[in-house]
């Protein structure tokens, strides 16, 4: 056994020595994929190449690592059943995915294969589930944190929007499911330690611990919750709301499927007044618009009313290059990054034929969310466009996804989207410029207000 | 030697080649379920080949990954990686796989050793919520210094406790071996307020509680609380103890017994069998070791005997149960026992956290295996939920063992069951 014990300890430190310095390539390679200014990677894997960032890596510990591998071998060599490949597979699924949860950030998660697929065509427009987009709320209450769900924005033509669901809903069970927060014992270990020291009857604590007990053991945590939702999985599912502002109790029965949405709509509220809808801020989206504007400037139109009501945000590049089209190389955001450093990001330089100089006014409600708050922040700070509508979401936090090996996933928070004039609007929204309720109010707001002569044209 | 180099060698390789691949990434803006996201990269994406995920190397992508990138409160690495190696053993549905953090290791350790620092005497809460001395120990510094059952707790070096949970109060008592602690006790109907100042010494758990249930029949009592490395040296003074107030029978109970070490389960156990195994042992090869009796705990007379087991006996105590039942050797009452009959191996980590891994099955000596069906009593008597575990006036099974016994030692003269070992 000593002998043994010994051995595994050479074999670590054998280990470690190797780990440490393919961590040395590992991150030049790395590096170089995100600067294309970087060495050729060929040159950065030789042992000989320039290694600028040995230095950086030094303060990587080390141990963690060991610890991991350890506990891996001992788990391959000795556990009572052998270890077989799907095992190793809910094996890595399971650690990359405790190892997230336990940071309690929602946005930093694991995705499976069927999930990150999901994920993607949504991208493209193609929402699955019920048709919704639903956020993760946390509440903070009685000294800590719990999950739960409501509903951001409803996907027209979805199968939500059909059966009556609302924006602003909090989801209280699925399938008569409780939403459970990732540690569903809090509550139980704050009753128990308030036992300890206030005096609770013993029968009413008695039925407390029993009712908790009920509602973890018959609950469903809100990452399964949220997949469910966002999967053609099931036939049918069962949602009870709460409803914001009525405070009613409703049930809705949603048959999931595919709705497929149009990033980019049109149409003409005055003849020389377009308003422009985008609902997501995707690779389409731009394509479309850069034929429409140049066919706007061409049909003469006066002004162009951006909608960005609903809108869901994007990708940073599409948001980029829509920006480009109205405020050319102005700055579109100012990222905050880890360890206080700051990324300012600029619109595209767009072909003089695709970029709007006309008048320009903006739609928002509160479910214009991530990057379509960002663009309007940018318009309103570059180019004095006038925010119409009511506050957004305020949910201004960069999210990165990585695919994995086996077409699984995470998604990880990795910064923050400041306004061009470094404000941040997390979890406080933007507010409008014109506060104006109600859809058409806010498009005749629109329209009145861009159909006033400049004050220096006259 | 040389194959664990290999293994070493193949595992930075991995590690390179995981990253030369690249990954793809995309910033999407908001916390939505499933955010659309970039498109540019989707061809990339589909050039690339899919392979099999390999846990050490999403490991330490996903750890890479945060190090570098993450933004939110300060990544903890050791506090991830422990996160980590819970999800991959979670992963197993094992519930005995499992990562034991520096403080549970220690806390095991300790169990296991079956000693801890501090003064030797039993807490509980009384209605009135104050911590109150329910029994100091034998031997312990706590009686050495005049420490009596009953005794309030009013301060702990003169810091009042009022309000404090027991263990806040056992955490404030407890400390370094040699070190003093005072308290403040509340005492007696006069409640005379008396300061005694104790030296913490290393005190031994009592993992046995016996008496004498029935003196005239000659009915002793143990109740063992689990398998430590002091578990059997209190077994045998026990017993010696009993056999000098004239014990003829033995009620034995390992009821909300939880287990313990294997090689107590077979010391105890081998107290009550001839000879032969104890307990089967078999690995994942499917090798089986007999572990036999110790002709060395063999030093009592025996007596009839009736275990006690209820559904919290499990493991150690299901060995001794399971053992004594496949061998004759007595009379189980009560409830089916808890049903685990798998073995961990504890593997000591390099920072002071620990790995459980069940590296074995083991079976009874007639080859059961008893894992999630645990031991059925030759007869079964449902327990109380008010019941004094210990006490014949509120311990039903307890009731059923005495009457039994009084029959088997009616049916056996104290002759016979001397000659019969």
């Amino acid at each position: 056994m000593r002998t043994k014990s010994t051995l595994l300890l050479l074999i670590v430190a054998i280990i470690v020595g190797f780990a440490a310095r393919a961590t040395f390539q590992v991150s030049h390679v790395a590096r170089s994929r995100v600067e294309p200014n970087a060495p050729n990677p060929s040159t950065a894997a030789a042992p000989t190449g320039p290694r600028t960032d040995v230095g950086t890596r030094s303060d990587v510990d080390l141990r963690p690592l060991e610890i991991f591998y350890n506990v891996l071998k001992l788990v391959r060599d000795e556990y009572v059943e052998p270890i077989d490949k799907p095992q190793e597979k809910k094996m890595a699924y399971g650690s990359i995915r405790s190892m997230l949860d336990s940071l309690h950030d929602p946005l930093t998660r694991f995705l499976e294969p069927e999930q990150v697929e999901a994920y993607l065509k949504m991208s493209e427009g193609k929402f699955q589930g019920i048709g919704a987009v639903i956020q993760v709320v946390q509440v903070k209450q009685n000294g800590f944190t719990e999950e739960g769900l409501s509903v951001l924005s409803v996907v027209p033509g979805s199968p939500a929007e059909k059966a009556g669901l609302k924006p602003g809903d909090n989801i209280i069970t699925v399938n008569g499911k409780m939403i459970l927060p990732y540690d569903p014992y809090q509550r139980v270990e704050k009753l128990l330690k308030d036992a300890q020291t206030q005096q609770i009857p013993r029968e009413k604590l008695v039925k407390i611990l029993e009712a908790e007990n009920d509602r973890i053991k018959n609950g469903i945590g809100f990452q399964k919750a949220l997949d469910m939702l966002c999967s053609n999985n099931s036939n049918e599912i069962e949602i009870a709301i709460k409803r914001a502002g009525t405070g009613a109790n409703l049930t809705f029965k949603i048959n999931p499927a595919t709705t497929v949405v149009n990033p980019v709509t049109w149409w003409n509220p005055k003849p020389d007044i377009v308003c422009v809808k985008v609902r997501l801020l995707n690779k389409k989206a731009v394509d479309e618009l850069a034929q429409a504007i140049p066919e706007f400037k061409q049909k003469g139109y006066r002004a162009v009313i951006l909608d960005l009501r609903d809108s869901l945000g994007g990708s940073l590049e599409a948001a980029q290059s829509i920006a480009g089209m109205f405020s050319p190389g102005k700055t579109l955001t100012i990222i905050q990054l880890p360890k206080s450093k700051t990324k300012p990001i600029k619109a595209a330089v767009q072909p003089a034929d695709r970029v709007w100089s006309g008048g320009l006014a903006v739609l928002v409600n509160s479910s214009t969310s991530g990057l379509s708050e960002v663009l309007a922040a940018s318009l309103r700070d570059n180019q004095s466009a006038k925010l119409i509508g009511t506050k957004t979401a305020g949910q201004n936090l960069k999210q990165t996804f990585v695919e994995l090996s086996d077409g699984s996933g995470i998604t990880i928070t990795t910064g923050k989207y400041l306004t061009p004039k470094s404000k941040d609007f997390k979890g406080v929204g933007l507010n409008a410029d014109i506060a104006v309720n109600g859809n058409s109010e806010q498009i005749d707001k629109a329209v009145e207000i861009l159909s006033k002569p400049k004050g220096g044209s006259v | 030697m040389k194959p664990n180099l290999r293994r070493a060698l193949s595992f930075s390789i991995i590690v390179i080649i995981g990253f030369a691949i690249g990954f793809f990434a995309q910033d999407v803006g908001a916390q939505l379920q499933g955010l659309p996201s970039q498109f540019e990269l989707m061809s990339e994406r589909s050039d690339r080949g899919k392979t099999e995920i390999t846990i050490l190397q999403s490991y330490y992508d996903v750890m890479s990954r945060l190090r570098d990138t993450y933004y939110g409160r300060n990544i903890d690495e050791r506090q991830l990686t422990y996160s980590a190696i819970r999800g991959m053993l979670g992963a197993l549905e094992d519930p005995y796989t499992r990562f034991l953090d520096p403080a549970a290791y220690k806390q095991m350790r300790e169990e296991n050793e079956g000693n801890f620092v501090g003064i030797g005497a039993q807490l509980d809460v009384n209605k009135s919520q104050q911590v109150y001395i329910k029994e100091p120990l034998p031997d312990s510094p706590a009686i050495k210094a005049g420490v009596k059952a009953g005794d309030i707790i009013l301060k702990v070096d003169d810091k009042p406790v009022a309000g404090l949970g027991i263990e806040q109060v056992v955490q404030r008592i407890r400390g370094t071996e040699g070190t003093k602690v005072k308290l403040t006790l509340l005492r007696g109907p006069q409640k005379k307020v008396v300061d005694i100042t104790i030296v913490r010494r290393l005190v031994e758990f009592r993992m046995v509680r016996s008496k004498m249930l029935d003196k005239k029949d000659g009915i002793g009592y143990i109740r063992l609380l689990g398998f430590n490395e002091h578990s059997d040296a209190q077994f045998d003074r026990a017993l010696t103890d009993l056999e000098k107030q004239n014990m003829k029978g033995l009620v034995f109970d390992l009821r909300q017994n939880p287990g313990g070490l294997l090689q107590v389960a077979i010391q105890i156990g081998s107290r009550f069998i001839d000879k032969g195994p104890i307990v089967i042992i078999q690995e994942r090869s499917g090798r089986r070791t007999s572990l036999d009796v110790d002709p060395s705990r063999r030093n009592h007379r025996q007596y009839p005997l009736i275990v006690l087991v209820d559904q919290q006996s499990a493991s150690a105590s299901e060995i001794v149960s399971g053992a004594i039942q496949d061998n004759n050797a007595g009379t189980l009452v009560g409830t089916r026992t808890f049903g685990k009959a798998r073995v961990q191996t504890i593997h000591p980590l390099l920072d002071g956290s620990a790995v459980a891994i069940t590296t074995a099955k083991y079976l009874t000596p007639k080859g059961r295996d008893i894992n999630k069906v645990g031991v059925q009593p030759d007869v079964v008597v449902e327990g109380s939920e008010t019941a004094e575990l210990g006490d014949p006036a509120t311990d039903p099974q307890l009731a059923k063992a005495i009457s039994l016994m009084k029959e088997k030692l009616g049916a056996v003269t104290p002759a016979a069951s001397v000659a019969s070992h």
